[in-house]
């Protein structure tokens, strides 16, 4: 009931802004309150993952309106129909409310985890400001998209070591061949090359900012596709 | 040939075509058999037993990544070489120590690919499992905790002989135990109709390589990330 409420608020805020904020102190609580009676990281399944990523994807998009002036608006509605879209499809999932099995019991699991949502928040918040730069012509977002690429490239590179040091201890390899593995290198080379093609002449502008929207489909199907449609080391 | 070595064109295309090759693994590889034994075989002698038309897009990355390596080298002694003032030293350094880690990233990976090792071994309460000619363990009993008919901790003690001395240790998921540069792993049990784990002795010589390329990594990214939100002229 609280999920679907948050959901409809955070549609609702297109139209009237401060319902943005009650949504989010709506989500933040609900998840607090999952994790204090779950005695866990409220972070196994799909509908909680959903939830943090749309309440990760909500906090991160308050600091950078401050560097945002005429795309404000635009952008915090878009970024309220992704949540809507994120906390609606949460309802759609069962919530897992078992314990932890015992492998993923680790601060090293925790870390991999939460760091990885962050990041794939704030590549959704850069694939957000782009379309809407690139829509209304605002390609002066362009530096804003990189600082939000490159902080999220920070935090998922460090998701992919925690995640390495995790395997390493829990099935004695740091690296296994599995779709998973795969499609979050896929993610990381992804965004290696929008940071490298940056760097190249002729192609900071509407070319980058394109990459940083499109990144954003690879960041989907890792988290979603790859858990829905194949078989990884990710499902326990 | 060493302008295009060091080329940011030619790292470009190399990491876009490691990407497409990927893409085709990603969709490739869950409807192939061949792929299950993978990951219990070093990657070298899995691809020299593998059929090429399953294993081409590997050989190929394995190319790619050779090819990328030597781009890093060459890009990374090119920028210091040019480093003659003090200005924005740290983000040239930066992103130079990235460039290294990367290196030593696929070195662990090179390692591991040609000898890593990874048996698995199915052993019942009282059995005994030869590590090697000196060494032996005795798997004594499992002990676990439940919560909700949940298992939420569990542990496989044994008895570790080593010739003429006896140790009580423990292993359990993320706690294995280290021998002789032989990880010991506990992969899975049963409790009924009689407690039987199966644990797994793997060696994995590029993990230190990869641990230094991950912890350089850190240190270069979290430093030029710092610098460039930092930098007014991005």
């Amino acid at each position: 009931m609280i999920v679907l409420a948050t959901a409809l608020l955070y549609l609702a805020s297109i139209f009237y802004y401060p319902l943005f904020l009650i949504a989010l102190s709506l989500q933040g609580s609900y998840i607090l309150w999952r994790g204090l009676s779950l005695e866990r990281l409220p972070l196994v399944g799909v509908h909680d993952t959903l939830l943090f990523l749309s309440f990760s994807t909500v906090l991160f998009s308050l600091p950078i309106t401050k560097f945002l002036n005429r795309e404000k608006r635009p952008f915090l509605q878009a970024v309220a129909l992704l949540v809507f879209a994120f906390s609606g499809a949460s309802v759609l999932s069962p919530a897992v409310n078992t314990p932890l099995p015992p492998v993923l019991r680790t601060y090293w699991f925790e870390l991999h985890v939460v760091l990885s949502f962050l990041s794939y928040a704030l590549f959704g918040l850069a694939a957000v400001l782009g379309a809407v730069g690139l829509l209304k012509n605002f390609t002066e977002v362009e530096p804003i998209q990189y600082r939000i690429i490159l902080t999220g490239y920070l935090l998922f590179s460090l998701s992919m070591i925690f995640g390495g040091i995790w395997a390493y201890l829990a099935w004695g390899t740091y690296w296994l061949w599995t779709p998973k593995e795969i499609w979050t290198t896929l993610l990381w080379l992804t965004y290696t090359l929008y940071l490298h093609f940056r760097l190249m002449q002729g192609w900071k502008g509407r070319v980058s900012i394109t990459i940083g929207v499109l990144g954003y489909a690879v960041v989907l199907f890792t988290y979603l596709g790859v858990g829905l449609l194949m078989k990884s080391s990710h499902s326990f | 040939m060493w302008r295009v070595l060091k080329s940011i064109k030619t790292a470009s295309l190399l990491t876009g075509m490691l990407l497409l090759l990927m893409l085709y693994g990603g969709f490739s590889m869950p409807s192939e058999e061949a792929f299950n034994s993978i990951n219990n075989t070093p990657l070298f002698k899995w691809l020299s037993e593998t059929p090429l038309h399953i294993s081409w897009w590997l050989w190929a990355s394995v190319v790619v990544i050779v090819l990328l390596v030597v781009n890093t080298i060459v890009c990374t002694a090119d920028a210091i070489i040019k480093i003659t003032t003090k200005t924005g030293l740290l983000l040239r350094i930066s992103a130079q120590i990235i460039h290294i880690s990367f290196c030593f990233l696929m070195l662990g990976h090179l390692l591991s690919s040609i000898g890593s090792y990874h048996a698995f071994f199915v052993i019942p309460k009282g059995g005994i499992l030869k590590v090697n000619e000196y060494t032996n363990i005795h798997f004594k009993e499992l002990q676990y905790k439940t919560l909700s008919g949940y298992i939420t901790d569990i542990q496989a003690i044994l008895l570790l002989n080593e010739g003429n001395k006896v140790q009580e240790k423990a292993i359990a998921p993320n706690r294995p135990l280290f021998l002789e540069g032989l990880g010991l792993y506990l992969k899975d049990f049963t409790l009924f109709p009689e407690e039987k784990i199966l644990i797994e002795l793997s060696h994995e010589p590029g993990a230190p390589w990869a641990l230094l390329g991950a912890i350089l990594f850190t240190g270069g990214t979290v430093s030029l990330v710092l610098l460039k939100l930092k930098d007014r002229r991005i």
